[in-house]
């Protein structure tokens, strides 16, 4: 999480209603502020640093150099969301079925679901990223190669999977027993039990964190670029290494994510408020 | 008939029902009658197999729960006893994410496949009976204690209970309410419907009950009429 943001929550951590909206407004113009500055700075960097490359020496204006990758750029912002959003679509569907045969489920299912998340929660992501990129079509008899951006998002969404089934967990833990047995006693199987009385109750508790971890899978998606597909970080290393213009790019680069990434936390505080009025819980990070 | 013959229920060594036999005709309201632990509760949640029995036998219309059954028939033929019992909660247990309409019409639909339609306009009906009308679109949560159960009520009675069970049912009011609902009961005996009322609120026995049976320690301690609950209820 960056710095800006966490204090943009800083600011309204803990605060009551009425203190809090003219703070987060403060915050937020703040930000905005922040983010001209880094980008007129891009804009207008000097061309003083030492001639490596043949653009820099050729003395292109940052603005023009920029100008020039845009469409790279545009192509490696729009690969991210894909893998973004479909690696969180299997991870919040995943993430649900893990979750409703951890807490409903035969007991050595729920045990092996533990196992499942545990796992995946306690290696790293570049980790599991290698072994279904490059381990997967070693494997005897069940090797299977997988194109780079299937393997980036199967491993993505397998990840997240895990800590989205804790987050589902903790929403039907939330559900008092009793919805079940009010809904039982209705003559409900358990199976409609918990898909018309917990389910939504639960989902309801969830949205918000899930839209929290949407934000934190986007941010990692950054390291998929270890498969050499041509995403936004991917697409900066290229760009950078070929012209040495490692600050324009790299704040081009972190503004494109900031901005796809702020709304949508933002989107998760407003969905939290919903729910939980009287909290401010902040962001779950990993 | 309603018949719990001889039933013991224990939670690890505390015996919480030893012994208990108990009957409800068709149209007969019963009045349980018994301070807190005394195995009240668990007696109504075994007759609906939220709990399973040790040893002994219920019996509902010809349902029979007996302990020596599998774990799959026993929950089948306590589903069974569902679709005869509604059992009403000291909390209510309201659906919060649903309308008070849609509390009373989820089980008609799912359950007993009625249409949106015609759910809808019978749970209406029972609304009006009960004056909760006007609550139809809100959710339970904006609703006083009082007319969330008197919604439970409803939900309960959607079902066409042939028996309905309250578990302390106006223990969580305040006196006015609770008369409310003790009018309300007492209205539906008299409309016939089979009622199993366990309470530790003799008031509430001396207004709705047609029989009082008294449940102590997990024993039935006494099986009376009402005129003799009055003066007992009051050395109680």
């Amino acid at each position: 999480m960056g710095a800006l943001e966490r204090g943009a929550k800083e600011a309204s951590c803990g605060v009551a209603e009425e203190v809090k909206a003219p703070r987060e407004k403060l915050a937020q113009k703040f930000l905005v502020l922040a983010v001209c500055g880094l980008a007129g700075y891009a804009a207008f960097y000097p061309l003083t640093a030492r001639a490596v490359t043949p653009a820099q020496a050729q003395g292109i204006p940052a603005g023009e150099l920029i100008a020039k990758f845009l469409p790279l750029f545009a192509k490696g912002t729009w690969l991210t969301i894909e893998i973004s959003v479909l690696s969180m679509l299997l991870a919040s569907l995943l993430g649900l079925i893990l979750a409703l045969l951890r807490v409903y489920g035969p007991r050595w299912i729920a045990a092996l679901v533990v196992v499942y998340v545990e796992f995946m929660r306690g290696t790293p992501l570049l980790i599991q990223l290698f072994f279904i990129y490059y381990g997967l079509p070693q494997l005897p008899y069940v090797g299977i190669e997988l194109p780079s951006i299937t393997a980036a998002i199967l491993g993505v969404g397998l990840n997240y999977a895990a800590y989205e089934a804790e987050i589902y967990r903790s929403g039907f833990m939330a559900v008092p027993r009793q919805q079940i047995e009010a809904a039982l006693v209705l003559g409900l199987s358990r199976r409609q039990a918990i898909r018309y009385v917990v389910l939504p109750q639960a989902l309801r508790l969830v949205i918000p964190p899930i839209t929290n971890d949407f934000v934190a899978l986007f941010k990692d998606t950054s390291i998929v670029s270890i498969l050499a597909i041509s995403e936004l970080t991917m697409t900066f290393r290229a760009a950078s290494q070929a012209t040495g213009r490692y600050v324009e790019f790299a704040v081009v680069t972190a503004l494109i994510y900031f901005l796809l990434a702020y709304p949508l936390s933002r989107l998760a505080r407003r969905l939290e408020k919903r729910v939980h009025p009287h909290h401010d819980f902040g962001a779950q990070h990993h | 008939m309603i018949s719990v013959r001889n039933i013991t229920k224990a939670f690890g060594s505390s015996r919480v029902l030893d012994g208990v036999s108990l009957e409800v005709a068709r149209g007969e309201t019963v009045v349980l009658l018994g301070p807190s632990g005394s195995g009240k509760s668990t007696l109504l949640r075994c007759i609906v197999g939220l709990e399973k029995i040790n040893s002994g036998e219920i019996e509902v219309d010809g349902v029979v729960l007996s302990p020596d059954l599998t774990a799959k028939e026993y929950e089948r033929r306590s589903h069974e006893i569902r679709l005869r019992c509604g059992l009403l909660f000291q909390q209510f247990h309201l659906f919060p994410h649903l309308t008070v309409l849609q509390n009373l019409t989820l089980a008609p639909i799912r359950v007993r496949g009625a249409s949106r339609e015609e759910a809808e306009q019978k749970a209406m009906a029972l609304l009006h009976k009960l004056g909760l009308a006007d609550k139809a679109r809100m959710r339970p949560g904006k609703l006083s204690g009082g007319e969330q159960q008197r919604v439970a009520i409803a939900r309960a009675l959607a079902m066409r209970p042939d028996y309905l069970l309250y578990d302390e049912p106006t223990s969580s009011l305040d006196l006015d309410r609770a008369r409310e609902i003790w009018r309300l009961m007492g209205d539906l005996a008299r409309q016939g419907q089979a009622q199993l009322v366990v309470t530790h609120q003799y008031e509430l026995a001396n207004a709705v009950a047609c029989r009082v049976v008294k449940i102590s320690g997990g024993r039935i301690v006494a099986n009376n009429s009402v005129s003799s609950l009055v003066e007992t209820a009051q050395v109680h």
